[in-house]
């Protein structure tokens, strides 16, 4: 038997076995989660077995690592997260992640477009089961049934493609609607920011950073031909991601909820994933060879980064969930000091994701730029335009994700609690943190791979461009040195604080203007810390407020409150659905139960086929 | 090559001694244009010897951010000085792409004090740090476009490429390479929060952005802080110098001599600016900060029509 399918079998069996001893929670979770890090573990030495051994990775296996490396770090997490939240279902839990799991895998080993379609299906209703695992949350059958639908209308695409030929673009249109309900582009993305906040945080976790993903894996496998249209492919991609892009992180921006921020966040990075795929594109339609390499190093080691840091987001966000029991972020606040693991590992992880050094997320990030500088400096009117303006919506688009989750860390984890479940907030057990921390470790190992990455799979994907990826190489390393000086440098000095300052250090109030007890109630909020943001992108979010104002002298209460709708869903989903409902109403009126008004439209029926059938016939 | 090497060195060393003066000439010229005499031009070094001797008090909120948020501030610009070319040395470090790095090493910096901000639970400073999030991620823009020009012109993404081989031969040349320059002074004032930004000079914590930020440091922290605040203005006032400086007509001294006395040219030139107008409603920062976003791409257009004659 193939290696190859092992993992994805041991996770399918663990799951069966997980299912029969459901009535045994206890055996059901060892069952499970022995199976599925079993299989994880197995893959992931088959893979390191395989290039030791000279044979290169596939792209399937580069999209495959981050999803074994986040499976087993969100198997671990769960065993953590479930207990008191519904551990008498392990069974069932552990049953459906399995087979999550297993899905996820079939989908990027699959053979054959049949066994791909098969586990793409099994993989959304796997989830769709787990979306709806929270039953105490309210908003989880909402999320759940939006889910459902966007994975029906994604798969029915998906089938037309697969079973009729088309013509190459019309196969790339049909994989963009059926793989972009999956990554969430423009319009399509409306189910992300319900499902991902519903589900449990391991399993967020395993969608949001690795199942989005691999809908760019199906794009690349099934959408795009060889004989295809290259520019086409770059310009579709490329606008689809400067779209996505600055318009996710606008609305991550203005969510208070934590795994709201998080998914629109996600819908940010697919969009920056899918500007690299279209510079890469672009690169191959022009013929600079320098854009295309850049875009695809881009591309893949941002796929890691996201599936990496936003999952360790994630796990990170339920060990916060599990610790106060909201998700509210204006009623956490201090939790850095009482969840000290927590706290430290989520706010790397958060730097990691913003792209900035020295962790290995601003290597992605860096080789999506340089893809665009490329482009620039072309020469080619349209691209020198594009890529202009890719440079000016990206760059934006990191200031406001660094601004985003400055807003996580400063209001949930700095400062003084603002509730009493915050306030109280307990750390979790600490082998919670230690996978987080792992794949904080894996993120930031990375660092210093990407240039031997780039050089082994740049020798497999694109052997012809070795100059181009060797040059690439050398500059990531260059990236790693200068990130490795920096971190010395900072080392060298905390410790000379340390010893400096041991002495003569004291603890004291906040200064504050010299008030005597200052309290969270003074601190800013999550909302308040966006509200300028938040006004000066009102064209896009169109914040309903509800302010009542401070009164009289000695005010009591006062309240300002803000909420915002997605935008995708105000503008065209709910317009287009509140049109189907309006017609069938008005459709429904013809069911009047009246005999011969159903004979008549008998008749006129037939007549209408009738004149068809003799038009048709001349 | 050893010969750049050692003048590079010695610019980042001088540039490390000499960056405290900075803040002291802004002071002088603003002390002169209000007839006043003002503090001595080597205040900031005073300062810094009386605060490193003084003990460190650390808010009881904090969850340990702002004890590391100093360091991680001064290693990082330290690290963002070596990667420029000073006094038209490249440095040892750069690479095609150094100007991106030394960019992002400058966010790390920021999201580090905005984060230790909000670790204070201090209502000022949050107030703070919400401004700065905003303003720097509009200022970034102007970064990119700066970065877009310079990239175009110089057909390259190594800094010391794109500042230090700049054709700035004729008007017609120079003109699109002093619209940058001026993009990029509008872009120091807004980071190193300067008048019309911010007013670094205020007794209402309620006006401020960076000294808010930074209320409640003291002690070796606030030395730290307040080190690599001068270092910062010193490495954007480089940024705008070597720009102007036309590469290859000068020999190596008057080439140095020059770098220095732009330095405190802008220095002074700032001082004017701080003199001589309000800081601006907050609500109005982001037009200026889009105004100087738009000025590269003017000069990118600029150069592609009148002097290159249009693209293929």
């Amino acid at each position: 038997m193939n290696t190859l399918y092992l993992p994805s079998t041991l996770a399918a069996a663990g799951a069966a076995a997980a299912w029969l001893s459901g009535r045994w929670p206890k055996a059901a979770t060892s069952c499970g989660l022995l199976s599925v890090t079993a299989g994880m573990i197995f893959g992931i030495v088959d893979m390191i077995l395989r290039t030791k051994n000279g044979i290169p990775l596939t792209a399937s296996d580069i999209f495959a690592l981050p999803v074994m490396i986040l499976t087993l770090a969100a198997a671990i997490h769960s065993v953590g997260y479930l207990k008191g939240h519904g551990d008498e279902r392990s069974g069932s839990y552990w049953c459906f992640f399995n087979l999550t799991a297993a899905a996820m895998l079939t989908v990027v080993f699959a053979g054959s477009a049949y066994t791909f379609l098969l586990a793409w299906e099994v993989m959304g209703a796997a989830s769709f089961a787990l979306v709806l695992f929270d039953r105490h949350n309210e908003n989880s059958s909402r999320a759940g049934w939006i889910y459902m639908i966007a994975c029906h209308a994604g798969a029915a695409f998906l089938i037309l493609l697969f079973f009729f030929p088309y013509t190459p673009g019309w196969m790339f249109l049909l994989a963009l609607l059926g793989f972009g309900l999956k990554i969430g582009f423009p319009l399509l993305h409306v189910w992300l920011p319900e499902a991902h906040p519903a589900a449990p945080a391991p399993v967020s976790a395993l969608m949001s950073g690795a199942m989005i993903e691999l809908g760019f894996y199906g794009i690349f496998r099934f959408g795009i031909q060889m004989t295809g249209d290259f520019a086409l492919y770059g310009w579709v991609l490329l606008g689809l991601g400067m779209i996505s892009a600055p318009a996710g992180i606008i609305f991550a921006l203005a969510q208070k909820n934590l795994k709201k921020l998080l998914a629109y966040s996600s819908i940010e990075n697919m969009g920056i994933l899918s500007c690299a795929a279209g510079f890469a594109f672009l690169g191959v339609a022009y013929q600079l060879p320098a854009m295309t390499v850049a875009g695809v190093c881009g591309f893949l080691v941002h796929l890691f980064n996201h599936a990496l840091f936003k999952g360790g987001l994630f796990l990170g966000a339920g060990s916060v969930y599990k610790a106060t029991g909201t998700l509210d972020m204006d009623q956490m606040g201090g939790l850095l000091k009482r969840m000290p693991g927590t706290g430290s590992y989520f706010i790397l992880h958060a730097l990691g994701l913003c792209g900035l050094p020295p962790f290995a997320g601003f290597a992605g990030e860096f080789l999506i730029y340089y893809a665009a500088f490329t482009g620039l400096c072309s020469g080619y009117a349209p691209l020198m335009w594009i890529s202009l303006a890719a440079l000016v919506l990206l760059a934006l688009t990191g200031g406001l994700a660094a601004a985003a989750f400055a807003k996580v860390i400063g209001t949930a984890f700095c400062g003084e609690p603002r509730s009493e479940a915050a306030e109280k907030a307990q750390e979790v057990p600490s082998f919670m943190n230690l996978v987080i921390f792992v794949l904080f470790l894996t993120g930031c190992l990375m660092l210093f791979l990407i240039p031997y990455g780039i050089e082994k799979t740049g020798g497999y994907l694109m052997p012809d461009y070795e100059t181009q990826y060797m040059e690439l190489a050398g500059i990531t390393a260059s990236i790693g040195a200068v990130s490795f000086i920096a971190s010395v440098l900072t080392g060298i000095f905390i410790i000379l604080r340390v010893y400096g300052c041991r002495k003569q250090e004291r603890i004291a109030l906040t200064w504050d203007c010299g008030y005597a007890k200052p309290s969270a109630k003074m601190a800013y909020t999550a909302t308040s810390f966006t509200a300028t943001m938040v006004d000066f992108f009102s064209f896009l979010l169109r914040p309903r407020k509800k302010v009542t104002p401070p009164q009289g002298i000695f005010s009591g209460t006062a309240e300002y409150d803000e909420n915002i709708e997605d935008a995708g869903l105000r503008t065209w989903w709910t317009p287009v659905f509140k049109f189907f409902t309006f017609t069938a109403d008005k459709i429904h009126q013809l069911q009047s139960g009246s005999l011969h008004f159903y004979l008549l439209v008998i008749v006129l029926t037939l007549l209408g086929m009738i004149i068809f059938a003799v038009k048709g016939g001349n | 090559m050893d010969n750049t090497l050692i003048r590079h060195i010695s610019a980042l060393a001088a540039a490390l001694f000499f960056a405290p003066l900075l803040p002291g000439i802004i002071n002088k010229v603003k002390a002169f244009f209000a007839g006043r005499k003002g503090p001595r031009l080597i205040q900031l070094y005073f300062d810094l010897a009386k605060l490193l001797k003084k003990e460190v008090i650390v808010s009881r909120s904090s969850g340990g951010i702002i004890r590391i948020a100093p360091s991680v501030i001064l290693a990082f610009t330290i690290t963002a000085a070596a990667l420029l070319p000073m006094g038209g040395a490249a440095s040892p470090a750069g690479f095609a792409g150094d100007a991106l790095l030394f960019f992002y090493l400058l966010g790390t910096c920021r999201i580090f004090s905005v984060l230790a901000a909000m670790d204070t639970a201090s209502s000022f400073e949050g107030m703070g740090s919400a401004r700065e999030v905003f303003f720097s991620a509009l200022a970034e823009v102007a970064v990119f476009t700066v970065l877009a020009f310079l990239a175009l012109s110089a057909n390259s993404l190594k800094l010391a490429q794109m500042l230090c081989s700049q054709g700035v031969d004729s008007w017609m040349n120079f003109t699109p390479v002093l619209m940058t320059a001026l993009a990029m002074f509008l872009v120091l004032l807004a980071e190193n929060c300067r008048v019309p930004f911010d007013d670094p000079e205020t007794h209402l914590e309620l006006t401020m952005i960076h000294e808010a930020m930074i209320l409640d440091y003291s002690g070796t922290d606030l030395a730290a802080i307040l080190y690599a605040s001068s270092l910062k203005l010193w490495i954007f006032a480089a940024f705008i110098t070597s720009l102007l400086i036309p590469p290859g007509v000068f020999a190596v001294w008057q080439e140095t001599a020059l770098f220095f006395a732009g330095i405190i040219a802008i220095a002074v030139l700032t001082g004017i600016v701080e003199s001589s107008m309000a800081r601006f409603r907050f609500l109005k920062v982001p037009s200026l900060l889009i105004a100087a976003a738009i000025m590269p791409v003017l000069a990118l257009l600029f150069v592609i029509f009148f002097l290159n004659g249009g693209v293929q």
